[in-house]
This record gives C-alpha cells, structure tokens and sequence, in this order.
C-alpha cells in the first residue's frame, strides 16, 4: 500500500473520534469492557508473580548462601538429621528452619508466618538475620537467651504497633506463651513475618524436635550421592533454583485456571469490541458510502476502522492495566493467602509489578481487538460507494449472509472439537475452546431470528398482537444487534461456565473428602515419641471407647528419583475406612496391595509417568531398586505432583522406617464423639500427639476451596459485568434502529406507556434469547473446561454437575438485565416528542 | 589448657560470643572485638548463682568424670599435641571442645533448643617445618545431636570433630577433625601412656581465695598416637605424644588478674611439667599460680608460686593485632633441677577468635647446652595492646 | 501537450435491478459527453436520472453495454483503479447527505485532496482559498448539521471542485431548495463547475437550470432521447 493511496487517513481518523464523541456511551462501554478483561488478564498475573516473589522471600531472608533444601514433603524432618549432616556428611554448614504461621490477638484475622532457626548455626550460611536495629547490640543472642523473644520485620512492627520491648499474645496456636519483641528485621517492603528461636518456636508449637526443613550448602561432588541417600528415607533434598520451581509447579493448577478464566474475561471484552465497532460502522454506512463515492479505497476505510479499534484498544489497555493493578493489588492477599493455605505458608504481602505481565497482556488485548475489527472493518471497506440501497435491501443481504455465518459457525464448531479431541497440549485446548465459542457466537443470529419468529408466531396465535410486532421487530433489527447478542451471550455463556466449573469442582472435592477423610477421629503422630511411651501411646489407643477401627498411615515422599511425588505408606481398615477413591472396587485394591509389591498411583501421577494398571513403577529402597506393579489408579486432589500409595506393611518391609505419622480412627455407629472425647483425655500427656475432628477438618478443607474460588467468582463477576454492558450495548442500537418507527407508532396515536411496554418486550426478549442459548453454551464450557483443561493439565477426574441453580441465575441476569437496559432509554425516548424520533435517519 | 579462673574465661567468652554473633552478622570483617562492648558486656554477663561448685577436694571419679557436668558452668576438653611424620616434618595440633551453660540448670527443658549448654570448638594445626598456623573455630547448641559429651563409653563432639573411645575404656580413643574451608584435618588413634593427673588439691584447683571459687581439675599428660595429618595439600602420617587437660566448674574472678601463662612440657626424660602463672597488672605473678611435675611413672609432685618462675626473654609483635607475646620463656624449677628454655616453634600461632590468645607448639631447650630436650604446648592470655 | 482524453462514453448501455419486477430502468442508451459539455438530463421521478448519473461516476456498473472514460471501459478496472478514477476525474454534488457529518466544512473540502495525496498543509490552504473564493469562509469550522440546506449544498458544490476534477456530476443539486436560494446554488455551481475542459452534468427538474445549459437529453422509459 503505497503512502499515497492511504493519505487522508487522519482526516478520516478525525471523523470518526467526533462519531465515537457523540456516541458517548457506545465508547465508554467498549472501553470499559476492554479495560475490564486487560484488568482481569493483568490482575491474575501481577497477583501471583507477586505470590512467587513472596515464596522466594519468605526462603530468602534466612537463606543466606545456602545451595539447597533438604524436607520431608508434606511433613517434619526429625531435627536428628541434622546431626546426621553435619557428623557423617560432614556439611558444617546446615542451618535448620521451622516455619509455622501464628496469628497475634492484635490482629485475629490474619495470619503471619514465624520462621525459627539457630541464630549460632545461621551465622554459617551469612543469612539476613544480622540486620536488625535494636537497641541491644545481641538482638540474635537474646533470641536463644530468652525464651518467647523475637525479631519482627519493620512492615510488621508497623502493621502490629509494637516496638523493641512489647509483648504481644497469642490466640493461635492458643496461648502458650506470651511473646516479646527482641528487635526489628529490616526486610523487603511489604514482608511481614516473626524470626525466633527454634526453643521458642518448638515450645510454642509443641513440636519438639520437628524441623520443616534444613538450609545447607553442599558440595556439588556430594550432592548426588547425599540426594539419593536422603531419597531413600523420604527426605527430599532441592537446589534453591528447583525449589522455586517447585513453587511452579506446586500452584500450577491455581495458575492455570485463574489464567484461563482471565482469558475468558479478555474474550468476553473483545466480542464486546466487535458489536461495538459493528455497530458503529452500521451507524456510519452513509458516510463509508459517500467516502467511496469521492474515491476513498477499501484499504483507506479498512485502516480506518481497524485503527479506531486500536485507539478504542489502547485507552481500554491503558486503564485496564491500571485498574488491573489496583485489582491486583487486592488479590495478591486473596492468591497469598489461598496459596498459604493449599501449599504452604508465604509471608510477603507485597505487590509487585512484573512488565511481562503488563506487555502480555497488553499484547493478547490488542490482537484481540485487531481481530474483532476485522470483520466490521471489512464491511465497511466493502460499502458499495454512494449506495442508494435501502435498508430493506440491507436485511436482505444480511439474510444472504445468514447461511454464510451458519456455515462458518459449523467450520469453527467442528474444527474446535477436531482440536480438542486430538491435542495433549494445554494451549491447544484453549485454543479449540475458543474456536467452540466463536461458533456460538456465529450461531447465535440465526437461533435469536429462530426464537423470535416462534414467538411471534405463538404471538399471533395467541393474539397478542404487540408480542408478535415486538417479536418481529426485534428480527428484523438482528442486523445491527446481531453482534450485541452474540457478545452477551458470550458473556453470560462465561458466567454460567465458570459457575458450573466452581460448582462441580467442589462437588467433587466434597465427595473425594468422604474418601480421604474417611475416619472420624485423625490423630498425628509427633516424630518424637520415644520407643518407651510409644508402646504406652498404642496400648492406650486400643483401649479407647466406642473404637471400629484404625487406619495407620505414613507419609513420605516418593523415592523414584527426582522425589517430587509423594508415597502413603498405608494400613486401611478393610471394613471401617472408605479410601481410595477409584473406578477399581476397594476390596481389589486392598487385597491387592497387602499381596506383594504393589503399588497405586494418583490420577496426575499416572499421566505424569504414563503408568498404566500393571506397569512397574521402580523405587529405590535401602535394599537397593524394587520394581512395584501399579495395581491401579486412584483420584486424589492433594497435588498436581502426585501421589502413590501401598501397604504399610510392605512399605516397612522396604524401608526399615517404622514410624507412623497419622493414625485414623472409625467409630462405631453413633460414637464419634465419645471417641473423640476419649481420644482427647487418653492421649493428652503425649507431648505432640495431636487430637483432631475429622468432620471439623473436612469442613475446613472446603473452607479453604471456597476461599480459592473467592477469586474465581469475583472473574464471574465481572463476566456478568460485561454481560450486563454487552446488552446495554446491543440494546442502544436496536434503539437506535426501531426510533423512527417508534416515532411513526407514537405520532399514529400510541401512549408513551404502551411504547416503554414494548420496548421493554423486545429487550426482555432480546436478553432472554440470548441467555437460553448461552446455556448450552456455558454448560458446553464448564465441560470443557472440567473434562480437557484440567484433565489435560493435571489429569484430575472430576464430576461435572450442571447445577440449575447457577442455570437459574445465569437467564435471571441476562432476562433482567435485558429489562433493565431496555427501561431507561425507553423513558428517556418518551420523554421527547415523537417528532423528534421521525427525524432520526 | 585454659589457665585459671575459668570465671575470666567464660564472662569474657560469653561477652565476645555475644560480640562475635554480633560482629559477624553485621559486616562480615574478622576485626578484634572492640573492648568496650566485652567490659559493657562483662557488666550483664550472667551471673554464678545456681551452678554446683568445686568445693571439697577428691570427689573426682574416672572413668565417670570423664564425661559432662552440665550443672557446672563451663568445662573442657582440651587436646594438644606434637607430632612428626616419617620424614620428621614436624607438626603441632589443638582440638579443643568447650562447654559453657548459658543459664543455671532448672526444669528439664521443653525440647533439645532449649538446653542451656552452648559447645564451642577450636582446632588447630600448626606446621612447623611450613611456618604456617591454622585455626578454625566453631559453635554449636547440643539439640539434634550437632553437639555433645557422653561418658561410658566417652564421647565428646561438635559437627565433624570428635575424640571417642574406641570401647568400654576411656584409651584407646580416636580423635578426629576436618576442616574443608581452611584445608585441615586430623585423624589420630591415642593410646594410654601415664595413668591420669589430678591436678591442685586432689583435682580441686582454686583460683581465687574464697570457697567454692575453683575448678575440678585433671590430666592425661602422655598418650602416645598415631595417625594422619592433613594440612593444605598434603596428606601425612604422623605420630607423637598427646596431652588431654580436663577441667570443669563454676568460678568468679577478682580484676587482680590480667592474663595467665600456661605450659605443658613433655621431656625426652618421661617427664611431664605443667605450670601456670596468673599475671598482675605489672605482670608478676599471683599466688594462685602453681603447676605439676609428672615423673616418667606418673608419679604427681604439686608446685605451688614458689617452687617456680617463668620469664618471658623474647617477644613477637602481631601485626594482625598488634599484640606483643612473649614467644620465648626461661622456666626455672629448682628443686626439680629444671633449667628449661620453652621457645615458639613458629612465632605466629595467635588465635584471634572468640578470645584473643596464643597457643602453639614450643620446643624445650635445656638452659644450659641449648639443646632440645623435649617439646610441649604453651598458652598465653591478657597481652592485648590497651589492657592494664 | 497530448490532453488526456476525457469524454464519457455510454455504450448500448442497459441497467436492471433485481427484485423490482425485472424492470429495466435503461433499455439501451447510447450517449457520448465530450470534454467541456454543459448537460442537462431531465425526467420524471424514477425515470432513471440517479441511474445514469451513478453509471456515468462508476458509482454502479450496467447490467449489459459498457461505460467508457477516455478509452477505458470502467467495467475493466478494479476497485483501486476505479477508486483512483472517482477520486481525480470527478467530482459528485448528490441531492442531499453530500457531506460527512462528523468533518466540519473545512474538513470536507479537505477529503477529495487529501484522497489525492495533497499534503495537508497545501489542502487546508486550497481550501480555505476556495471558501474565501465563494465567500463562505465564515462557515469553515461549523459541522454540517449546523449549516441551513443550502449552505449544505454550496459546501457541497466547492467539494465537488475542489480538486479541479474533469467532469462535475450534480444529481438535483437544487432539488430542495427555494427559488432564491436555487439560483444562488446554481450560480455558485456554473461559476466553479464550468472550466475549459471540464464537463458538467446535471439531474434536474428546474427550467432554470435547462435554460441555462448546452445540451438537453431527457430519459422516457428508459430510452434516451437528445432535445435541442
């Protein structure tokens, strides 16, 4: 395109920014729906960077130069090892860590993060605890000195109003101990968190003699060998690069839902710019004609449109970068705190702005709008110049064009289910998503023209005849509504899919929770009981009142190698328990298990390692490798990492551990709480034996998912938002369209009443068409969305539930907010005089 | 061998651990603590009120006392040594385990951090023939088993670093240490030699006037080892004589004492001579000095002030900390017969650590002909520039 | 200096529409406008005038015959040569909506100059001479729905002439307008629409205005016939 043919284009650019002026609320919807979804994609993204970040601080401040972790995944390290380390492998520099969160009485609702270490042993890795300002010069000694002293980081001494010297309560774990404030950590912006020492923080917690984990520096030419031999004993050595990793790879499913439906959010945005700019290239026909009529090219109309997109685009990337980060900002507490609670403790509230993040999303909303004003920019570039055609002519050739869009929806409908049903890869399933709701929205002119032909019909039968005109008129205007519908059914189509998802998500984890937590009493075993009141501990348990049964457990991780899995080590009550969930019948699994080397996987380990029932799956043991069947495949939600299970008896066989770290006790009809009382009294002495209501922590587990939807549910809210702006939207065009002949009824004799009686028919009607085809439509996503997303990325099971409350609410939205859009232009149109309405072009 | 009021030695150890922790976590610089924070610090340290004390002499029993005293203060293990290897290269080692209890013993504690005891270890390793020292020190709480002592069978260790019985008996016993950051290690088998010495009055060893102000005090003055050095790149095998110092108690200081000297001696002849000398601000010294002389059976001879004198006759200024330590003494013993020169067998085996001292290996001239008739170990303390 | 040859040829020339009962608006019309004609077309409403015009401006295509500028059969040129031919050889006065609604006057005069690759500075100053020239300078930053009927019209007439195009199509330039305000109008169009070389065709019902002009044709049932 030489420069010459595309001359004039700001002058023409000038035009249109003065169309779009007197159109103000056309602009500012697009705008806002656009800025919306960029806020959403933004939000998402900036939220868990920072959540990574707050993972890598929380690990930074103590690590010092420290090469790698060594934990037990899911559990405490015995501070025995410890010894171990520094004695035979002789690794002077180990560092041990205990993090457990605690909440202040000052502060009930928030939790906080106390890291306890050995401030002698830490000096050994030059960790970021010498930093403190305090008025004493041995802030660190006084920490071991005295019992209950601590280092606050600056942020939290604000937050908590406290300086050197205070004391503050405790009402979780609940009042041991009083704790006092040794001094002040300087720490990055934004953390907040408590160093003690390990005396305070195992009293504290009652865990004597449990690590989280240990910081050490280790020799490359050492680490293999001290990998393989920790391995073997369930302890997971890490460099602090894979650790991180970890983190990744741990919130992965979190991450990529909440992208998906941030995603969605921008899709929604951008069907939102395409009824937008349809609409206004509908509006300026005359003008696009009158343009060609002087000799204006196809290219020039063409860049002209497509550049008011990106103008409309770039606004609505600007704010919604903006807002995304005030949006971001409040979900890095949410997404912190959920991650907090899922995977482990992170203690930096702080937000912080990633440019990828930004240009990401900038660049995914602007490619989105290019391709939403592509087709009307290829209409208007096709204006057959200086048309004298009628509008009448117009519908027509809309008509043409129907078939031509129900072809293309079939195209995209077929192509995205080819997509889906062959690929492996996650962002090929997206994309096949979308092509599936692309389709849709292709179809939908033609079911919204299908459903307001029967209702005229049903109208002319029934001899409602203002039903029947409303219905028809309401037809004949889908030219200019047609991609206002298409954009609100996209939308509500979201908010019912995401209200499935969420819905049959939980479902499910209810009903795996029946399994899991199949017991009524859990009592944790503390690593430190000594073999002479362990026999005591056992004696005692046997003896409790109202006991069917136990299930003992242990866990550790799995010693295939990289030892990111976890392996349950497991003694299920054959007739008591209710674990594991799985398509085998559990008397299979059981017998199968106690009969040899057998083995059971998880969902996401099976896909991870391409296990299938009868595949060997090698351990490396103390004996050296032992090859275990997989006898069958199990649903768990614990990890995406994965999780196997055998028989504790085999499991002790193999590795010559003997401990137990959970045992689960089923009471006999009816006697739950009196075992659980029993439990309580018998055990109390056991210095951290942990009595626990089953029931109670099944409900917690859920409190915990409701909270991770929270965020889920605020995307479906906004959804909704841009279904409410989308029918605003598609219904100031149909206005628009209908005004003179509104005018023509009006000045022929009809009452301002009857006027806003109809307009709100054709609205309402409008809305509720296009929410009866969004549920298909929705419901068609929420499959998607639980049968290839999550099965794709993490090879989860899942029931897909169609829940019609959410199906109520999702027609409820679209029928009301069809009525509410349609209310108030129809009394401001009344308000005027009809004369007025008969000048309008 | 740390000399004297072990009451001097704890309150400052615990000040300069205190200064120490805090000058390496502020800025990593391994400048000399400054002596204001150790007096503001002398000033908080805790206080003796709690511990058990020595007060009545002959209650030490071995093997038992072999091991720990937690109810006492501080205590410690404290090996030095003189080696040489097939070629006669000559070498001197120290592997010393201290233990200091932070606060008096009380309820027993809710878990292993909460101990009272803190282990602090110094090795060293001097090569003679090279003119070069090498020390390494390190802390450690006992929780996880990272530190410790044990009787029966005897253990005592922190990290990597051990001596241990090989049996039931307290000799043979293996002595071990490794340091992978300033490239030194030991590994030595200790055998009996004499039987032990009980030092002072039936072991107690007073250091100041008033009761229960002393320590329990013994030796193994002459164990024969051998095993392998490891200094820098070289790997040797080694053997010598070997001398264990154990003392452990609850003792204060009056600020009459600036420093102290001490000497381990093992003569050609069998005999063993340990003196020390508690200096006064003009460097005379106190009456609380005294010694042993251990004949070639292991027979005990007590030395009080009087039985003998030590004279520093040549000095080597550090220019690390500009200190100026006597590194050759005259050590008279009349009644003895003994005419000895003691002179540092390499002039630098300063120990800048949690205190400021000297320790190194010395060879024995004889006074008269000046001919080496023995090698042994000396300690000094209290000669930093500013001090009285 | 060869001169381009710009005549309009109209060749056996029939228009159909579909959809309107298979009527032929045009039944073969065979016209030729030379370079510098001054024509009026005349005939009753619907009788075809828009059509011919529109088929004379490449604004629409016969059904059957040719229509030829120079030599060219317009129905040979693609879109960008067709675009190229409407924007440098004519200049189009339509019966109403001639000017975009959202440029203001001075805008509009600006569009045909600007398609043709004037630098805008040149065409702002172009146009606004030609304003001053016709004595509307008053008018140039008001937007059209601003401007009475025919002030529309006269903006309309200098953006038909702006470029110094070769032919100047009016279709009922005066249509809706008074007797006064209609003669202003025409006048405005004769004095900016007649330059040697350039041919003017006008639609019209007025008398005045087939008073004033060379040649007379006039559509009846789709034919054409040449008065005078």
């Amino acid at each position: 395109m030489s420069i010459r043919r595309v001359s004039g284009l700001d002058l023409l650019l000038a035009g249109g920014w003065r169309f779009y002026r007197q159109h103000p609320g056309q602009l500012l919807l697009t705008i806002a729906g656009i800025a919306l979804g960029v806020a959403t994609v933004v939000a998402i993204d900036l939220a868990a960077h920072s959540a990574r970040q707050a993972f890598d601080a929380t690990t930074q401040l103590l690590r010092g130069q420290a090469t790698h972790y060594l934990e037990r995944p899911g559990g405490y390290i015995n501070e025995s090892v410890l010894g171990e380390l520094r004695r035979q492998w002789r690794l002077p520099a180990s560092v041990p860590v205990l993090e457990r969160s605690l909440r202040f009485a000052r502060q009930p609702g928030r939790s906080v993060t106390m890291l306890a270490t050995d401030p002698l042993a830490a000096t050994r890795l030059n960790t970021g605890l010498g930093n403190t300002e305090s008025t004493s010069a041995r802030p660190t000694l006084e920490l071991m000195a005295e019992p209950g002293s601590v280092l606050l980081t600056n942020a939290l001494a604000r937050e908590l109003d406290v300086g050197a010297g205070d004391q503050l309560a405790l009402i979780e774990p609940a009042d041991v101990m009083r704790l006092t404030v040794a001094g002040l950590l300087p720490a990055e912006e934004g953390a907040r968190f408590v160093v003690a020492d390990l005396a305070t923080a195992q009293r504290l917690f009652g865990r004597p003699g449990e690590l989280s984990r240990i910081d050490l520096q280790v020799p490359t030419a050492q680490e293999a060998r001290l990998a393989t031999a920790m391995a073997s004993r369930g302890l997971r050595l890490q460099t602090v690069a894979q650790r991180l990793g970890q983190f990744d790879g741990m919130t992965r499913s979190f991450r990529i839902n909440l992208q998906a439906l941030s995603l969605l959010a921008l899709l929604v945005g951008a069907f939102l710019v395409y009824s937008t700019v349809s609409f206004t290239v509908v509006r300026r026909r005359a003008t696009f004609g009158l343009l060609r009529a002087l000799g204006a090219s196809r290219p020039l109309i063409y860049a002209q449109v497509v550049l008011e997109a990106l103008c409309l685009a770039a606004v609505g990337c600007l704010l919604g970068v903006l807002f995304g980060g005030v949006l971001g900002a409040g979900l890095v507490d949410l997404v912190s705190r959920t991650i907090g609670d899922l995977y482990l403790r992170s203690a930096v509230d702080k937000f912080g702005w990633s440019a990828f993040a930004v240009f990401k999303a900038v660049g995914v909303a602007s490619a989105a709008c290019l391709l939403a004003a592509f087709l009307p920019a290829r209409e208007a570039s096709q204006t057959t110049p200086h048309s004298g055609m009628q509008r009448a002519s117009l519908e027509r050739r809309r008509l043409k064009q129907l078939p031509l869009q129900v072809g293309g929806a079939c195209a995209c409908g077929l192509g995205g289910a080819l997509v889906l049903a062959n690929t492996s890869a996650l962002e090929y399933a997206f994309a096949g998503i979308f092509l599936v709701l692309v389709a849709a929205a292709l179809l939908t002119p033609a079911l919204l023209i299908v459903m307001t032909q029967a209702v005229a019909a049903v109208g002319d039968r029934a001899d409602g005849f203002w039903l029947a005109y409303a219905a028809r008129s309401l037809a004949a205007s889908l030219s200019r509504t047609g991609p206002s519908a298409a954009a609100l059914m996209i939308a509500v189509a979201a908010f019912t899919g995401i209200g499935v998802m969420i819905g049959s998500f939980r479902a499910s984890v209810d009903d795996w929770l029946n399994y899991s937590v199949d017991a009524d009493v859990l009592i944790r075993v503390p690593t430190a009981l000594n073999p002479s009141e362990s026999e005591e501990f056992w004696a005692r348990l046997t003896t409790l009142e109202g006991l069917a049964g136990a299930t003992l457990s242990r866990r550790t991780a799995l010693p295939d190698g990289d030892g990111l899995a976890g392996l349950l080590a497991i003694q299920s009550h054959p007739q008591a328990g209710r674990w594991p969930k799985s398509e085998t019948p559990r008397d299979q699994i059981l017998a199968q298990l106690s009969s040899g080397d057998t083995i059971i996987v998880s969902e996401p380990l099976a896909q991870k390692r391409g296990l299938a029932v009868g595949d060997q799956l090698n351990l490396l043991t103390p004996g050296g490798t032992v090859a275990f069947t997989v006898a069958a495949q199990f649903i768990d939600y614990t990890s995406e990492l994965g999780l196997a299970a055998m028989d504790l008896s085999v499991y002790r066989r193999h590795f010559a551990d003997q401990r137990i770290d959970t045992v689960s006790l089923h009471a006999e009809r009816g006697q739950s709480e009196a075992l659980l009382a029993d439990a309580r009294t018998a055990l109390a002495d056991f210095a951290g034996v942990q009595v626990a209501d089953a029931g109670l922590l099944r409900g917690f587990v859920l409190q915990i998912f409701d909270r991770t939807f929270t965020i889920t549910e605020v995307l479906r809210t906004i959804a909704g938002l841009v279904a409410v702006m989308a029918i605003f939207n598609a219904l100031q065009a149909q206005r628009l369209e209908t005004r003179r002949e509104t005018g023509l009824l009006r000045a022929g004799g009809l009452t301002a009443r009857s006027v806003t009686a109809i307009s709100l028919l054709q609205t309402g009607l409008l809305g509720l068409g296009a929410g009866l085809v969004a549920l298909p439509v929705g419901l068609t996503l929420a499959w998607l969305l639980i049968f290839v997303v999550n099965r794709l990325a993490f090879g989860w099971s899942m029931m897909f539930l169609p829940q019609p409350g959410v199906l109520l609410q999702s027609l409820v939205l679209a029928t009301a907010a069809g009525i509410a859009a349609g209310w108030w232009p129809a009394r401001a149109q009344v308000s005027q005089p009809p004369a007025v309405d008969l000048r309008a072009a | 061998m740390m000399r004297q009021p072990p009451v001097v030695v704890f309150a400052r150890l615990l000040a300069t651990l205190a200064v120490l922790i805090w000058v390496t976590t502020a800025v990593s610089q391994s400048e000399r603590p400054p002596l204001t924070e150790l007096s503001d610090v002398l000033g908080s340290a805790a206080g003796l009120e709690g511990y058990k004390r020595a007060l009545l002499p002959g209650e030490i029993q071995l093997p038992r006392d072999h091991g720990p005293h937690p109810d006492y203060q501080s205590e410690w293990w404290y090996f030095t040594g003189n080696l040489e290897t097939e070629d006669d290269a000559e070498f001197g080692f120290q592997l010393t385990f201290f233990r200091y209890a932070t606060r008096a013993p009380g309820p027993t504690p809710a878990n292993a951090w909460e101990s009272p005891q803190i282990y602090m270890a110094h090795f060293a390793i001097t090569d003679i023939a090279g003119d070069e020292h090498r020390v390494v020190q390190r802390f450690a709480r006992p929780a996880g088993e990272v530190a410790g002592a044990r009787s029966e069978p005897f253990a005592v260790w922190l990290d990597d670093w051990s001596a241990e019985s090989l049996s039931e008996d307290f000799l043979p016993q293996r002595l071990r240490a490794h340091d992978a950051a300033t490239d030194i290690a030991l590994d030595l088998i200790l055998r009996d030699g004499k039987p032990a010495v009980l030092q002072g009055d039936a072991g107690l060893s007073a250091k100041g006037p008033d009761a229960g102000n002393a320590s329990w005090y013994y030796s193994k003055t002459r164990m024969p080892a051998d095993g392998t050095l490891r200094f820098g790149a070289h790997e040797h095998a080694v053997r010598g004589l070997v001398w264990l110092d154990r003392e452990w108690g609850t003792s204060a200081l009056g600020d009459y004492a600036t420093g102290w000297d001490w000497v381990g001696l093992q003569l050609q002849d069998g005999r063993d001579l340990m003196l020390y000398q508690l200096r006064d601000a003009t460097g005379a010294a106190l009456p609380e000095s005294s010694g042993s002389l251990v004949d070639a059976q292991g027979v005990r001879r007590a030395l009080t002030d009087s039985d003998f004198t030590m004279h520093p006759l040549d000095y080597w200024t550090s220019p690390a900390t500009g200190t100026r330590w006597p590194t050759a003494w005259r050590i008279d013993v009349p009644n003895a017969g003994l005419e000895l020169y003691a002179e540092a067998a390499v002039a630098d085996q300063e120990q800048a650590l949690a205190i400021l001292y000297w320790e190194g290996s010395v060879n024995v001239l004889d006074g008269r002909g000046g001919e080496r008739v023995g090698r042994g170990y000396l300690e000094m303390t209290g000669y930093e520039p500013d001090s009285p | 200096m060869p001169r381009q040859d710009t005549s309009l040829q109209l060749r056996s020339v029939t228009k159909r529409y579909d959809g309107t009962g298979n009527r032929d608006i045009l039944r073969e019309v065979n016209l030729t406008i030379a370079a510098g004609d001054y024509l009026a077309v005349v005939g009753r409403s619907g009788s075809g005038k828009s059509t011919l015009l529109n088929l004379l401006g490449g604004l629409d295509r016969p059904t059957t015959g040719s229509v030829c500028f120079g030599n060219r059969d317009l129905a040979t040129l693609d879109d960008p040569e067709l675009s190229a031919y409407r924007r440098s050889q004519l200049g189009f006065v339509f019966q109403r909506a001639n000017l975009v609604p959202t440029l203001s006057v001075l805008e509009n005069l600006q569009v045909p100059l600007r398609l043709n690759g004037v630098p805008a500075r040149q065409a702002r100053s172009r146009s606004r001479a030609l304003l001053a020239q016709a004595e509307l300078g008053e008018l140039e930053g008001r937007l059209p729905e601003e401007l009475s009927g025919g002030e529309q019209q006269r903006v309309a007439i200098l953006r038909a002439v702006v470029h110094a195009p070769s032919i100047v199509i009016a279709d009922e330039p005066t249509g809706n307008l008074d007797l006064d305000t209609a003669t202003r109008t025409l006048d405005l169009l004769e004095h900016f629409g007649r330059q040697p070389g350039r041919s003017l065709i006008m639609a019209t019902h007025s008398r005045e205005v087939i008073g004033r002009t060379q040649r007379v044709i006039e559509i009846r049932a789709g034919r054409v016939t040449h008065a005078q």
